[in-house]
């Protein structure tokens, strides 16, 4: 009697650890991004079983590097570049949506670790630029561009899954894309998951993007040619056509 | 219909883009201008940037030229001595222009740059051909009188020379800067030049029309091919698929003002094609005045 028990009670202690323990579960559709030449643009769904405990937060982040900016100002009557803006690395992109208010469900010290949200952003920004209102106009100009966005409440429960959509912007670059997903407790990360997206060109594309870069001027010269045989060619069927 | 440009590296609507080249083709067929000057911007217009957008539309210009001078050989209208001159001229100016733009694109000045071109030959441009019922005229008397000479100061330039097919002699000087400064155009702006060089072999070198369209022609084409293969070495802007897009609509497009041109007077219409032009450089000039939405571009550092 006493052994059944304690059996039940192991059963018991091991099913809840294995709950507590069960890791998060996730699935990115598509799983890479081709881009051929017919590619027009893709919405990337992160889905999975929702937790029964902790709000999620969901981060498409791609890869971390410094990029140029040109400051505008007044010369005379006009708006013209005045110089190159130095400022810091940051993603290519940064879409993040969480189930609610991300200062709510996090605290400052574990948002800064993680590195969600504004504050560290704004904070690898600012090491390099030298006023830091540039940092914030630099995180505008990329909201402007779909490659920056912040969505309290844009991850969705419904029947016991999980369900965020990023649509993504129309110029991404080829790389890789990491889709992380937070289970948050108690304002600390709990658990949290990461997937690769590979974003590639494929096909008649990819060919087109690795002659154009690797081989320039016969890229260059091809692109010329086909021009002018087809130019000629409709000179041709169409005696008419000046084209001038 | 979305279509994926490689080297403007973003997808796009194939017809939009096919329909701008034919609205280019169409202005060219129905007003005998060329359509560059306006595809650049419509491209900018559409989101592709503007280094790429100039260096395809002058990849797709070698197409739309290349028919045009195929027929001009035909009937024997093209002084290739003269030709030749030009080609060089627009081959240096070409290779200049481009390794000038690979300069300002690292700046960041490149598209200002652009903007103040486009204001300032827009606005030429729309001057240019409301006044040219009246320089129409004058040039008609002129070829009635026979062969007019040259300016004076294209006389006392050094490297004088004769060009039989044209029936003139001019130094070599002019025409060679004329070319140079149509290869500039063609690698800042993306367009052929033709509205430019036209008027220019018309009245200063005083080159029988008979000739003036077909030579210009070929320098123009052989013009955009060094800088279409320039600009794919230095810049690495060019996008074949937007260049191909663009022939395929200005083709069908050309043709098509063609027949609509037959029918509608060109005077008119050349006067409303001109205050369309001269609106569109005020406005271009009024976007240089105005507050910008934000106080940073990105850009600079490129290859």
């Amino acid at each position: 009697m006493r052994r059944a028990g304690l059996f039940w009670i192991g059963v018991c202690l091991a099913a809840a650890l294995g709950a507590a323990a069960r890791p998060l579960r996730v699935e990115v559709r598509p799983g890479q991004i081709a881009q051929g030449l017919l590619y027009g643009g893709v919405r990337l769904e992160v889905t999975g079983p929702a937790p029964d405990e902790g709000a999620l937060v969901v981060l498409v982040e791609g890869e971390w590097r410094s990029e140029a900016h040109v400051r505008l100002g007044r010369t005379g009557p006009f708006w013209l570049p005045q110089g190159g803006v130095p400022v810091g690395e940051a993603p290519t992109l940064y879409l993040l949506a969480s189930e609610g208010d991300l200062h709510q469900l996090l605290t400052g010290e574990e948002r800064r670790r993680e590195g969600l949200g504004l504050a560290p952003l704004r904070e690898s920004l600012g090491a390099g630029a030298a006023v830091a209102h540039e940092a914030e106009e630099v995180l505008r100009v990329r909201s402007r561009s779909g490659r920056f966005s912040l969505a309290d409440h844009g991850v969705e429960r419904r029947n016991g899954t999980f369900s965020a959509g990023f649509d993504l912007p129309p110029r991404l670059e080829e790389g890789i894309l990491n889709v992380k997903v937070f289970l948050c407790r108690e304002g600390r990360v709990a658990e949290k998951s990461e997937t690769r997206v590979p974003v590639r060109r494929t096909g008649l594309a990819a060919f087109l993007t690795a002659a154009a870069r690797q081989a320039p001027a016969l890229y260059g010269t091809g692109a010329a040619l086909l021009a002018l045989l087809l130019g000629a060619a409709v000179g041709a069927v169409f005696p008419r056509l000046q084209g001038h | 219909m979305t279509i994926f440009l490689p080297v403007a590296g973003l997808p796009m609507n194939l017809w939009l883009l096919v329909a701008a080249g034919g609205l280019a083709g169409f202005l060219s067929g129905l007003l005998g201008v060329g359509g560059g000057f306006i595809l650049t911007p419509l491209l900018i217009m559409l989101g592709i940037s503007p280094a790429v957008a100039a260096a395809s539309d002058t990849n797709a210009i070698v197409g739309t030229s290349a028919s045009g001078v195929l027929a001009h050989l035909r009937q024997g209208n093209v002084d290739f001595r003269m030709g030749l001159v030009l080609l060089a001229g627009g081959l240096l100016g070409g290779a200049g222009g481009t390794f000038w733009v690979r300069i300002l694109r690292r700046s960041g000045n490149l598209d200002a740059v652009i903007v103040f071109l486009y204001v300032a030959f827009l606005g030429i441009l729309g001057v240019v051909m409301f006044v040219e019922g009246l320089l129409a005229r004058i040039r008609d008397r002129e070829e009635e009188k026979g062969t007019v000479p040259t300016p004076g100061f294209l006389r006392a330039l050094p490297f004088q020379a004769s060009f039989p097919e044209s029936g003139i002699r001019v130094s070599l000087l002019a025409p060679l800067a004329l070319g140079a400064l149509v290869g500039l155009l063609a690698a800042f702006m993306g367009v052929g030049g033709g509205f430019f060089l036209v008027p220019a072999m018309t009245f200063l070198l005083r080159m029988p029309m008979r000739v003036v369209v077909g030579t210009s022609l070929f320098q123009i084409l052989f013009t955009a091919f060094g800088v279409t293969v320039l600009q794919a070495s230095v810049n690495r802007t060019v996008d074949v698929v937007v260049a191909l897009c663009l022939m395929v609509g200005s083709t069908v497009g050309a043709q098509a003002g063609a027949a609509v041109g037959r029918r509608l007077k060109g005077t008119e219409l050349r006067v409303v094609f001109a205050l369309l032009l001269l609106f569109l450089s005020l406005k271009m000039f009024d976007d240089l005045l105005t507050l910008p939405a934000t106080f940073l571009t990105q850009g600079g550092g490129h290859p």
